[in-house]
């Protein structure tokens, strides 16, 4: 019984459900300029895991294209700006949106930065913690267009739980590294659920009226 | 009841075994990519190279889009290695899939007005006086 109510417990912190509000209201910029093509930036890491960049860059063009957009190959975009001297985000923080979308000709940048890719450990609890913020920005006019921040922590204490995270790691191999990588695919997806969907999803313009943006998310960049 | 549990998450989670909402199906890519990008090597390549070609060949059987950037991603991995014909080959179908990519395409081609640097055929001007 204990077990079902964890269960639950976590499921519903999967769904993240608290105040929702609508697409339209909370981001409407983004149905006035309908940006079709995405460049991923090198995330601006902050956490204290320096390859976190590398690893979380595998996770985000799947879910990115998922929600209806077109995601700049991540592994030629990222080359190019490492050429340039580009490795980190926070380098990024003076280019002019203006060369951004000279250099790529997207019609956005996904600034994403990484709070937190670590090992937490309380009194009570000890957990892996990924904690995600996102900021799309128009490279039309500098304006953010979307903005989320995200945090999960998957509770690795005690013996009870190892196959509830072995579940939730599935089959990915049990290193340290690995055991965050599915832990920030959730964070994107639990992320972009909130962001309207681009014109190769069948809902593009129209999911102004769906309820599924945290407003407390929306509100942390 | 664990049982419950183990599937309700899986259920959850491998919503990625068919093609999204969108259409895209992309397989094992994010493993692949980041079994390469944790372990370069000849093998954890070849490994995300097949993902690649996989990918291709299921959207083709289906009838399906590409996903954003896999040809682009292949044809990368092609001019990396010095494959410049077959590299191009993927980015003009990246480009024809997605003409959202040709401005960032575009630029790893050589500025080809002329298409190859042709067996020397200036030196002739020494003849004038």
């Amino acid at each position: 019984m204990k077990r079902l109510a964890l269960c639950a417990g976590i499921f519903l912190f999967l769904t993240a459900c608290a105040t929702p509000v609508a697409k339209q209201a909370a981001f409407p910029k983004m149905y006035d300029e309908k940006p079709r093509s995405i460049v991923v930036l090198p995330p601006a890491n902050t956490s204290t895991a320096a390859e976190a960049s590398i690893y979380y860059t595998t996770t985000i063009a799947k879910p990115l294209s998922d929600q209806g957009y077109y995601v700049l190959p991540i592994e030629i975009t990222q080359t190019m700006l490492q050429e340039a001297g580009i490795i980190d985000g926070a380098q990024l923080q003076d280019l002019d949106f203006l060369q951004l979308h000279k250099l790529f000709g997207a019609d956005a940048a996904l600034y994403v930065t990484i709070r937190e890719w670590n090992k937490s450990y309380t009194i009570i609890t000890g957990g892996l913690t990924v904690d995600l913020a996102f900021n799309l920005k128009s490279l039309k006019t500098g304006e953010s267009l979307w903005h989320y921040r995200n945090r999960i922590t998957v509770d690795t204490s005690g013996d009870q739980n190892a196959g509830l995270v072995g579940a939730l790691i599935g089959t990915a191999i049990r290193t340290a590294m690995a055991d965050y990588v599915p832990i920030a695919e959730q964070v994107n997806v639990g992320a972009l659920r909130s962001l309207p969907f681009g014109p190769y999803h069948p809902q593009h313009q129209q999911d102004a009226q769906m309820n599924s943006v945290n407003a407390a998310s929306a509100a942390g960049r | 009841m664990r049982l419950i549990c183990v599937l309700l998450i899986s259920m959850f989670l491998t919503s990625c075994a068919t093609p999204s909402a969108s259409g895209f199906y992309w397989g094992k890519y994010p493993q692949t990519l980041y079994a390469y990008k944790k372990n370069p090597s000849p093998a954890t390549r070849m490994q995300h190279q097949n993902e690649l070609l996989r990918l291709m060949d299921y959207a083709d059987s289906r009838n399906t889009r590409v996903p954003p950037g896999i040809y682009a991603e292949m044809g990368k991995l092609y001019l990396d290695q010095g494959d410049r014909a077959i590299a191009l080959g993927y980015f003009a179908k990246e480009k024809q899939l997605y003409p959202e990519s040709a401005v960032l395409l575009d630029q790893l081609q050589p500025p080809s007005a002329s298409p190859t640097p042709a067996p020397t055929s200036t030196p002739k001007a020494k003849t004038q006086p």
